[in-house]
C-alpha cells in the first residue's frame, strides 16, 4: 500500500485519469441533454419558430410580446396563486403531520403507511380518482353537505372554486410527502436535547417550538424551496383534471401548462420558449433564496 | 495493469453506445413504399386491413405501411411528424387541420390519373352533388383529398326516455331552438333537491372544438359568418353572435337544463342520462345500438328566423399525399387512395363512415337505410368547418370567450370585442402568405 | 390523544386509495350511489380490468411503463455510481467544474427543456420512439450527487489493497465499489423507478402511436372519454393497476422508498 502511494507521480497522475473516465460519460450525456437544449432553448425563445419552418431570430421580440399577450399575464398570475396555495398550507400541515407521527403510539406504523399512500400513484391516476369524487353531485358534494346545503357544487367547472380545488387535490398527494421530509429531520434530532429541556420544565409544545423547529431550520426551508420549485412547474394535475385543460376560462392554466399549449397545440415554439426562460428566471429567484438561507447546511446542496 | 481493464472498460462504453444508437435507426425504406397513416376508428381498422390486402394482390409493386395514431393526439402527431419529414407519404387528414397543412405546403393536389380518373372533374362527377360536395376537400378550385368520411351531424333521440316524458319523437321532435328549449324542459328529470338526473338536450361543452362545429353554425343560421376561411377575419362581436351566446347563457345558467359541469352529452346519452343529442354523425349508429338504445333521427333544429338553412358544421376525414413524397410515391400513393375510396358500401356497413360517392348515395341498399338519408340531406345544406391555419388557437379563442361569459358571468360586450380581437390578431398571424 | 389524531389523518387521506381500489369492483352505478357503499354489493370480480384491456392496449403500455423504468433504473444506478465514485475517490483536472456543471443540472426545472429537447430530440429522429422516450430522461444528476456522498464513506484502504493486488481500475469499480454502493444504489433504483413509471409530460409529448404509450399517458382514454360514456369504474380499475406496482414496491422496499424519496425532494 505505502509503495503505491509512494511510487511515482506519473503513475498517481494516470490513476487519477481514472475519475475523468469515470465521470465522462455523465457528463456527456449531460452535455448534451441539458447543456444543448438550455442553450438552444435560449436562442429558440428569440425566433419565431414553428418547428415546421426553420426559426427566424426576432430578438427580444417575443419577450415584447409577452408583455401584452393576456392568457401569458394570465398564467402568471394563476402560477403564483397556485405557488402559494399549494406551498404554505403543505408547509404547515406536513409539519404537524410529522410531529404527530414522531410520536410513540400503538398502530404508528400502519397509520403512517396508510396516510403515505397518496403518494405513490401517479398524478394522472391522482386526477382520475378524484374526478369521480367530484362529481358536481359526488361523494364530496355529499359529504360537505351538511354545511353548504346544495345539492351539487361546480368543484372543476366554477372559476372562482375550481383553483381551490386543485390545489386541495395537489395538497392531498404532497402532504404527505413532505411529511416525510420533515420525519427525517425530526427524528434525526437526538433524544437527550428533547430530555434536557424536558428536565428544565418545557412542555410540549414549548420543545417544539424552542428546541425542535429551530434544529429544524434547513428543512424547513428545504420543504418550502422544493415545494415551491416543484409548484412553479405545475403540468401534470392541471393537465388531467381541469376542464379543457387549463380552464375553466384558464383559471388552471399555469405557466407550464401555457409552454405546452403553446409549443405542442400552437405550435409556437419561440413563444413558448420565451415563457419557459421567464419561469426559469423565476425559479433560479427561489433556488438563490434557498442557497442564501441554509448555506453550509445539510440539505444545501440539494 | 489496466490495460485489460481498460479495454473491458471501453468495450462497455462501446456496447452502451450501440445499444444507444440502436434505438435510432429507421427501418430501412424500399423503393416505392407508401407510408399510410390514418387515425384510430376500431371498425375500420380490420376493414382497412382487408382491403390492404386486395390492394397488395392488385399492385404488387406498391408496398404499403400502415399505422393507425390514436384520435387524441392525431394533429399533433401529424403535424410533427411532417414537420421532421418522417410523416407519411398519404394520410388520412381531417378537415380541421388541413387549412394547416394547406397553409405550410405540405399538400399535392390529387393526381386523377392515378387514382384511377379521367381528370378532376370526372373525380366530382362521381360524388354525389358534385363539385359543392367536395368544397371541402377542394382549395382553390384544386382538389387536394379524396373523402374517406364526410359527416353532417343529426339529432338522435333516446326513445324510452321520450316515451317516459309521454313524447312521441317522431311528431314531437322540435325543428327550432325555441321549441328544442320547451321540449328538452319536459325531458328533464331533477331529484328532489333539484339536482339533474336526467337532461334533456346538451351542447357539447367540454371540446373546444365544438365552438366551431355546433355554436358557430347556429350564427350561420342567422345570416353571419363567424370566421371567413378565405379572407381570413372573424365576425365575433354581432348582433347574430350575441343570440347563440345567450342562448347557451340560458341553456346552462337561466333554465339550468345542462352545462359545462355535467358528463359529455356523447357519454351521457349512451348512459341514458341525456335524452336528446345532436353532436354525431352517421358513425354512431353503432355505439347507440351496442348500447342497446332505441332511437330515431332528425335535423338538427334551425332558429324561428333562422336565414339560413344549415345545421351544425361538417368536417371530414380526407386522403392527402405529402408534398415531400417522391412523385413516384406520391402517385403510388393516389392509386392506393383511389382504391381504398372505391368501397363506400362496405365502409359505411362495417365502420359507419359515409363516403358520398354518387353510384353509392343513390342506390336502393342505401335510400332504405333507416338513418343515412337524413345525415346526406344534412350534409348538403351545412358548410363545412373553416379550413383555417392556426385552427387550435382559434377554437380555443373561442372557448374562452364562451366560458368567460357562460361559467366566469363577465360582461358580454367587453367579452366579445375582446374576443373579436384576439381571434382577429390569431388569423392575421396565421394568415398564409404573410 | 396521538393515536386519535393520527387515526383521523390516516383515514382522511387514505380514503380516496380506498375509494379507488373498492369503485374498480363495483357496477357502474353503484360508485355514485347514495348512500355510500363503502364495498361493493354489486361484485364486479375483475370484469372492469377486462373492460379496461379490452378497449386500450393496456397490456402493451404495462410493457412501455416497465421497459422505460427498467432501463432508467439500471443505467442511472451504474452510471451515476460511476460518476459518484470518480468525484469522489479520485483528483482530476476539471474535477471542480464538472461536478458542478452536474449539479446544477438538478436546479434546472424539466419545464425550461421540453421545447428544445424535443426539438433535438426531433433532428435525431427519435421522435415517438423507445429512443426518445427514454434516452433524454435515462441519466439523473441526483443519482450521481446521492452515490457520491455514499462513495466518500469507503474506505481508501479497501481500494489501495485491491489496487496492491494488481486489480483494475474498472474491475475495482465493478467488484468492489459497486456492491459497496448496494444500499445507496436500491434507495435510486426504487427511486428512480417510481419517477420513471408515474412520468407524464415526457411521454405525452414524445409519444404518439398507441403501441408506444407508456401506462400514465395511455390511462387518459379513460379520464377524457370522447366517444363513449364515462367508465368510472373502468378508469378506477386501470388506477389501481397502474398503482399497483409502486404500492408493491413501497411494501417491499419501505425503508429505500423512504430514504430515496426523503433524499430527492421531488414526487414523480
Amino acid at each position: 500500500m505505502i509503495t503505491r502511494k509512494t511510487s511515482t507521480p506519473s503513475f498517481i497522475a494516470r490513476r487519477q485519469r481514472w475519475g475523468f473516465y469515470f465521470v465522462l460519460p455523465t457528463v456527456i450525456f449531460f452535455a448534451i441533454f441539458f447543456l444543448y437544449p438550455i442553450l438552444s432553448g435560449l436562442y429558440y425563445s428569440m425566433t419565431e419558430f414553428t418547428l415546421l419552418k426553420p426559426p427566424v431570430f426576432v430578438g427580444f421580440g417575443n419577450f415584447e410580446a409577452l408583455l401584452k399577450d393576456r392568457l401569458f399575464l394570465k398564467s402568471i398570475s394563476v402560477t403564483l396563486g397556485y405557488v402559494a396555495g399549494s406551498t404554505f398550507p403543505v408547509w404547515v400541515i406536513s409539519l404537524f403531520a410529522a410531529v404527530v407521527f414522531s410520536q410513540k403510539f400503538p398502530g404508528r406504523e400502519i397509520l403512517k403507511a396508510l396516510f403515505f399512500a397518496p403518494v405513490l400513484p401517479s398524478l394522472v391516476v391522482v386526477a382520475a380518482v378524484w374526478l369521480v369524487l367530484l362529481n358536481p353531485s359526488g361523494l364530496i358534494t355529499t359529504v360537505v353537505r351538511p354545511f353548504t346545503g346544495l345539492a351539487e357544487i361546480n368543484w372543476l367547472n366554477d372559476p372562482k372554486l375550481s383553483p381551490i380545488t386543485v390545489i386541495l387535490v395537489h395538497n392531498w398527494t404532497a402532504i404527505p410527502f413532505y411529511m416525510l421530509i420533515w420525519l427525517a429531520g425530526l427524528t434525526g434530532i437526538p433524544e437527550d436535547l428533547r430530555d434536557a429541556a424536558r428536565v428544565d420544565g418545557a412542555n410540549f409544545l414549548q420543545t417544539l417550538f424552542r428546541v425542535e423547529l429551530p434544529l429544524l431550520r434547513p428543512t424547513a426551508v428545504f420543504v418550502a424551496s422544493i415545494s415551491m420549485i416543484n409548484a412553479f412547474q405545475a403540468f401534470t394535475l392541471q393537465y388531467t383534471i381541469t376542464p379543457g385543460k387549463g380552464g375553466p376560462v384558464d383559471v388552471n392554466t399555469t405557466m407550464g401548462l401555457l409552454i405546452w399549449k403553446y409549443g405542442f397545440q400552437y405550435f409556437r415554439m419561440g413563444d413558448a420558449a420565451a415563457i419557459s426562460v421567464v419561469l426559469f428566471a423565476m425559479i433560479l429567484v427561489v433556488t438563490a433564496f434557498q442557497l442564501t438561507f441554509t448555506r453550509g447546511d445539510k440539505y444545501s446542496i440539494q | 495493469m489496466s490495460k485489460g481493464n481498460a479495454k473491458f472498460f471501453f468495450l462497455l462504453m462501446a456496447l452502451a453506445a450501440m445499444f444507444l444508437v440502436s434505438f435510432g435507426v429507421a427501418a430501412q425504406s424500399e423503393p416505392v413504399t407508401v407510408k399510410l397513416w390514418m387515425h384510430e376508428h376500431p371498425p375500420r381498422v380490420p376493414l382497412d386491413n382487408e382491403k390492404l390486402a386486395l390492394f397488395a394482390e392488385e399492385y404488387p409493386n406498391i408496398n404499403v405501411e400502415y399505422t393507425v395514431v390514436p384520435n387524441t393526439e392525431w394533429a399533433t402527431t401529424l403535424s410533427t411528424a411532417m414537420a421532421s419529414g418522417a410523416g407519411p407519404d398519404l394520410f388520412n387528414v381531417d378537415s380541421f387541420s388541413i387549412g394547416d397543412y394547406f397553409a405550410q405546403g405540405n399538400l399535392v393536389p390529387v393526381d386523377a390519373v392515378a387514382a384511377g380518373f379521367a381528370d378532376q372533374q370526372a373525380i366530382y362527377d362521381s360524388y354525389a352533388g358534385g363539385e359543392a360536395m367536395l368544397g371541402g376537400a377542394t382549395f382553390n378550385g384544386e382538389l387536394y383529398a379524396l373523402p374517406t368520411e364526410w359527416s353532417a351531424y343529426a339529432c338522435y333521440t333516446n326513445n324510452a326516455l321520450w316515451e317516459a316524458a309521454g313524447l312521441d319523437p317522431n311528431t314531437d321532435f322540435p325543428a327550432t331552438w325555441e321549441d328544442m328549449k320547451t321540449v328538452a324542459e319536459q325531458l328533464t328529470v331533477r331529484d328532489s333537491s333539484g339536482a339533474l338526473v336526467q337532461r334533456g338536450y346538451d351542447f357539447r361543452w367540454g371540446f373546444n372544438l365544438f365552438t366551431i362545429l355546433s355554436f358557430n353554425p347556429m350564427v350561420q343560421q342567422l345570416g353571419s359568418t363567424v370566421i371567413d376561411e378565405v379572407n381570413y377575419t372573424a365576425n365575433i362581436d354581432t348582433p347574430e353572435y350575441r343570440q347563440v351566446m345567450q342562448y347557451w347563457y340560458d341553456w346552462a345558467n337561466t333554465w339550468k337544463l345542462g352545462g359545462p359541469q355535467y358528463a359529455e352529452d356523447r357519454g351521457a346519452f349512451l348512459a341514458g342520462d341525456l335524452a336528446i343529442t345532436c353532436d354525431v354523425g352517421s358513425w354512431w349508429a353503432p355505439q347507440a345500438e351496442d348500447a342497446g338504445i332505441e332511437y330515431t333521427i332528425h335535423p338538427v333544429p334551425r332558429w324561428a328566423n333562422a336565414v339560413s338553412d344549415n345545421g351544425f358544421a361538417s368536417y371530414g376525414y380526407m386522403y392527402t399525399v405529402s408534398s415531400q413524397a417522391a412523385p413516384e410515391v406520391q402517385a403510388a400513393a393516389w392509386t392506393l387512395a383511389g382504391f381504398m375510396t372505391s368501397f363506400p358500401d362496405e365502409y359505411l356497413a362495417a365502420a359507419g363512415l359515409l363516403q358520398p360517392k354518387k353510384d353509392f348515395v343513390e342506390s336502393e341498399a342505401f335510400l332504405e337505410n333507416p338513418v343515412m338519408p337524413v345525415f346526406l340531406e344534412e350534409l348538403s345544406k351545412d358548410t363545412f368547418n373553416p379550413r383555417i391555419a392556426g385552427f387550435t388557437e382559434v377554437m380555443d379563442a373561442l372557448a374562452r370567450a364562451r366560458d368567460r361569459i357562460i361559467s366566469g358571468g363577465e360582461d358580454m360586450d367587453t367579452v366579445l370585442a375582446e374576443a373579436q380581437s384576439e381571434v382577429s390578431d390569431i388569423l392575421a398571424r396565421n394568415k398564409p402568405g404573410d | 390523544m396521538w393515536f386519535s389524531i393520527a387515526l383521523v389523518l390516516a383515514v382522511t387521506f387514505f380514503f380516496p386509495i380506498f375509494f379507488m381500489v373498492t369503485s374498480s369492483f363495483k357496477g357502474e352505478n353503484e360508485i355514485f350511489a347514495i348512500p355510500f357503499r363503502w364495498f361493493p354489493q354489486d361484485f364486479q370480480g375483475f370484469a372492469q380490468y377486462a373492460k379496461a384491456f379490452d378497449r386500450v392496449p393496456l397490456g402493451q403500455f404495462f410493457f412501455n411503463s416497465a421497459f422505460m423504468a427498467i432501463v432508467d433504473v439500471v443505467v442511472t444506478v451504474i452510471f451515476s455510481a460511476m460518476a459518484g465514485y470518480g468525484f469522489a475517490k479520485f483528483k482530476f483536472r476539471g474535477q471542480r467544474i464538472m461536478f458542478f456543471f452536474v449539479l446544477a443540472t438538478i436546479t434546472v426545472p424539466f419545464q425550461i427543456l421540453i421545447i428544445p429537447l424535443y426539438v433535438q430530440v426531433f433532428k435525431l429522429g427519435w421522435a415517438d420512439s423507445y429512443a426518445g422516450l427514454i434516452i433524454p430522461g435515462i441519466m439523473n444528476a441526483f443519482g450521481v450527487f446521492m452515490m457520491r456522498q455514499f462513495a466518500y464513506s469507503i474506505p481508501d484502504e479497501l481500494l489501495d489493497a485491491a489496487r496492491i493486488d494488481g486489480a483494475g481500475e474498472f474491475r475495482i469499480f465493478w467488484r468492489i465499489v459497486l456492491p459497496l454502493l448496494a444500499p445507496a444504489s436500491a434507495s435510486l433504483a426504487v427511486i428512480i423507478f417510481l419517477f420513471s413509471w408515474n412520468n407524464f409530460l415526457w411521454p405525452l409529448i414524445v409519444i404518439r402511436s398507441q403501441q408506444l404509450q407508456t401506462v400514465p399517458v395511455g390511462m387518459t382514454t379513460f379520464t377524457e372519454p370522447y366517444n363513449g360514456p364515462p367508465q368510472w369504474a373502468v378508469s378506477m380499475a386501470v388506477s389501481t393497476l397502474a398503482t399497483l406496482p409502486i404500492a408493491l414496491l413501497f411494501i417491499f422496499f419501505q425503508r429505500y422508498f423512504i430514504q430515496g424519496l426523503a433524499m430527492s425532494g421531488i414526487k414523480g
